[in-house]
């Protein structure tokens, strides 16, 4: 069954607070999710009172801030931090988005979480390996046995089919966002990957569209998604994965 | 066959637009009528093939949600293919019971 109550040990308590010395009228105050695994005991919510003055204007500057000035051991992915990698991925104030494109600067309290409904390795830091290997199960490459003399020719009004897709990140903001993803995330591929899914289907140079779809017509692959919109609503780059997961059913009606 | 119960859900939900409409207006038009009006009413042609295609059309779009509220919900597939047959059954049950009725009056 569904499970509707967390376990006795996720109950998140609270931590420690830290404050910075050089007081203003331009604080922040910051909540961050903790969690240690060798610590064997519950997470924690720890709270920074800052002044905005030290830092950048988006949120991954907080979180860089605090691990370089205040505690060294605060673990969360970064990289590119220009919203190109996906790796900074979390839940900001209720809602998953890319820490290094979230503008702060008109916030004055942040909470930071893990994304949701994933299990945490450290801190910010969720465990992914189940959604790369859902990736993985679509056959993300170009499928095309014909061998050309030089690249596959692909005419710009096909190029601009993939406009709105080839952006896509595979941050796992909408995955972790959608309700259905929660509830059967072993089974359901989630947005992000149906959205990659139908990008390699209406490729002009990919040549295995019917095999492709019909390995997502599946009650679990494909039909979890009940429309909820989350994904598109969440999306940090501004992509539409709602609407390519129904542009795949109502392929699969006419195939 | 995925495919198919998410065609049919649909189909289903679009043919109950007019089949709920029009029966809202049959139920409203009843509403001012004497006891014994109503009973001969619903047992007239008229009133069986309407009530029976409302009552058929909401249990078969009612059984097929509940199908897919079962699958989200009920992780153990023994117990889940236990739980979608018993509510497919309660469905039909509802649906012939209907009838019976309809046909009795």
């Amino acid at each position: 069954m569904a499970k509707f109550t967390l376990p006795i040990n996720s109950i998140v308590k609270k931590g420690n607070t830290y404050s910075d010395l050089n007081k203003s009228e331009n604080m922040l105050t910051v909540e961050i999710y903790r969690y240690n695994p060798d610590n064997q005991s519950n997470p924690y919510t720890d709270t920074y009172l800052l002044n905005k003055d030290n830092f950048g204007p988006m949120a991954l500057d907080v979180l860089i801030y605090i691990k370089s000035k205040i505690d060294p051991t605060l673990t969360f992915r970064r990289s590119c931090r220009e919203g190109i990698c996906g790796s900074c991925s979390m839940n900001i104030n209720g809602t998953n988005n890319l820490a290094c494109i979230t503008d702060i600067s008109n916030e004055s309290k942040l909470k930071f979480n893990p994304l949701p409904h994933m299990p945490v390795i450290k801190d910010l830091v969720p465990d992914l390996n189940n959604f790369y290997a859902q990736y993985k199960s679509i056959k993300p490459w170009l499928i095309n046995d014909n061998k050309p003399e030089r690249e596959h020719i692909q005419s710009q009004e096909d190029r601009s089919k993939l406009d709105g897709l080839v952006e896509c990140v595979l941050c796992a903001c909408c995955s972790t966002s959608c309700p259905s993803y929660w509830w059967n995330s072993d089974k359901y591929l989630g947005p992000a990957t149906l959205m990659h899914a139908y990008k390699w289907i209406i490729d002009s140079r990919d040549t295995a569209k019917e095999e492709r779809l019909s390995g997502l017509a599946d009650k679990f692959k494909l039909y979890r998604c009940h429309t909820i919109m989350n994904c598109t609503k969440t999306c940090p780059k501004n992509l539409n994965p709602a609407r390519a997961i129904s542009e795949i059913k109502k392929m699969l009606v006419k195939a | 066959m995925s495919v198919q119960h998410w065609k049919f859900q649909r189909i289903s939900a679009i043919a109950l637009i007019p089949i709920v409409l029009f029966s809202l207006y049959y139920i409203v038009s009843l509403s001012t009528v004497s006891y014994d009006h109503l009973i001969n009413d619903l047992g007239s042609l008229n009133g069986f093939i309407i009530t029976s295609l409302f009552m058929g059309f909401i249990l078969f779009h009612s059984s097929m949600g509940m199908e897919v509220i079962i699958e989200d919900y009920i992780h153990s597939e023994d117990l889940q293919k236990n739980v979608v047959s018993l509510s497919k059954l309660f469905h039909l049950i509802s649906f012939f019971l209907t009838i019976i009725i309809l046909a009795s009056i």
